[in-house]
């Protein structure tokens, strides 16, 4: 029986390396290469954000008008809806204005990919390769943020944005003081008479301060890790549901799906909005 | 680390050309879309508060007008009714001026009148009291037939037209 076992496990083996393998991978395959780069397919999808954003712009910009109609009644709508949001976070339109370009086109930029993963042909077109001796299928598009790369670039690019936005609104010497607060430390010869306390206070908060370098960090690795972890969960899901049965079924998915990606950008957003305004405020107390 | 880069892929070149990416579309969007239409949005808004502001202004001002046109009107009511009371006392005292004026002249003319008839009347008895006189002479000279010298005939005379008087 065991003999009987092992030659059917045997032959299935022998016929999957025959058959395609089609699973989700982690990382992004590699399409083509120019030169030395080699272009993976989030990146194609990427380019195709890009091309379709950078159309939208050039058409919404090319006919503004002071009585909105149409597209940019709508267009007017959602970026008055953002400024509103934004205002909640910032309570303060100057600061809102300076930071809402950046934010919002992150939004932009984070929604479009995230959808553009789900479209019917992104992950079911491509072409067979033999990777180790096994034909894998190698999809020409995947979803641009169902990629570490991009999420990481993105997370870098915000937390890394917000702390030259901090610099840029308090100063160098303001915001160095956030993390190493010498300021405290400097304090406790000169006001130690007067309140006795703070020879434990000060140094703890100097401590503080140096956590939250490590929290920099940490934002850079939850940012892209959310991102990166939903959407590819997202693909990974899409895939199994439509194993299990390819028809009607993966619909109800497919709008969670969307909904996801709506929710995960918004997210992104926002938590680079919070980051860019808690780096514009000077240390309290 | 090493074993983390492998699973994920990171590479600096896709991460690089991903921030690429967002780059150009940061900078199209910020350039052609969002910046003139925020410009536009906060002009229109601007706007529309200032044109508020002015509507509210047009109806004080109306509102203002109105009050003044109204103050105007009593006024000029007032002024009238003024005139009115003016005009009547004037015309009332020029009435009254004018029956008493008239009523002297008539006093004057019923004084003058009476004057007249008393002249008159005077003349009337003088003359009659003459020809009574003569009337008187002519019957005693018929009744005596015989002239008197003429100072006994006057004195006669006077006598009798005393004793007729």
């Amino acid at each position: 029986m065991a003999a009987l076992a092992e030659t059917t496990q045997n032959t299935n083996s022998n016929q999957a390396t025959q058959e395609v393998t089609h699973e989700v991978t982690l990382f992004a395959e590699p399409v083509f290469s120019i030169g030395k780069f080699t272009v993976t397919n989030t990146l194609l999808n990427s380019w195709i954000v890009v091309v379709i954003l950078c159309i939208l712009a050039v058409i919404i910009g090319r006919k503004i008008n002071k009585v909105p109609k149409k597209l940019q009644n709508a267009v007017e709508i959602i970026v008055e809806g953002a400024l509103k949001l934004a205002d909640s976070v910032t309570n303060d339109r100057k600061k809102t204005l300076k930071i809402f370009p950046m934010v919002f086109i992150l939004f932009l930029f984070i929604l479009l990919n995230n959808w553009l993963g789900l479209i019917p042909g992104v992950g079911s077109i491509g072409y067979t390769t033999m990777q180790e001796g096994v034909k894998t299928f190698v999809p020409y598009f995947r979803g641009g943020t169902a990629d570490f790369n991009t999420t990481l670039a993105l997370a870098l690019l915000a937390v890394v944005g917000s702390n030259l936005f901090g610099i840029l609104m308090i100063g160098g010497w303001n915001y160095l003081n956030k993390f190493v607060n010498l300021k405290a430390l400097a304090a406790i010869p000169r006001k130690i008479m007067k309140e006795p306390a703070i020879i434990f206070v000060n140094p703890i908060k100097f401590f503080v301060g140096l956590i939250e370098i490590i929290g920099e960090v940490a934002k850079v690795a939850s940012l892209s890790f959310r991102l990166f972890g939903n959407i590819f969960a997202g693909e990974v899901l899409l895939t199994s549901i439509a194993v299990i049965f390819a028809f009607v079924l993966p619909i109800p998915f497919m709008f969670l799906e969307l909904i996801v990606g709506i929710i995960q950008a918004l997210i992104f957003a926002m938590l680079t909005l919070v980051y860019f305004t808690v780096a514009s405020t000077a240390e309290e107390h | 680390m090493n074993d983390f880069i492998n699973t994920f892929h990171v590479d600096w070149k896709l991460l690089i050309a991903q921030l690429v990416n967002f780059g150009i579309v940061l900078f199209v969007v910020w350039r052609f879309a969002l910046k003139p239409l925020l410009k536009n949005m906060t002009q229109r808004t601007k706007e529309i508060e200032k044109s508020l502001e002015d509507a509210k202004k047009i109806e004080r001002e109306l509102s203002d007008t109105e009050r003044i046109k109204a103050e105007r009107l009593l006024e000029a009511k007032k002024d009238a009714q003024v005139i009115i009371e003016q005009a009547s006392a004037q015309a009332e005292k020029i009435r009254t001026e004018k029956v008493q004026q008239t009523k002297a002249e008539v006093q004057e003319i019923v004084d003058k009148t009476k004057v007249q008839i008393a002249a008159e009347k005077e003349k009337m008895i003088a003359d009659a009291r003459k020809e009574l006189g003569s009337l008187v002479i002519a019957a005693t000279e018929k009744v005596i037939a015989k002239k008197l010298d003429s100072s006994a005939d006057r004195e006669l005379i006077d006598h009798t037209v005393h004793s007729v008087k």
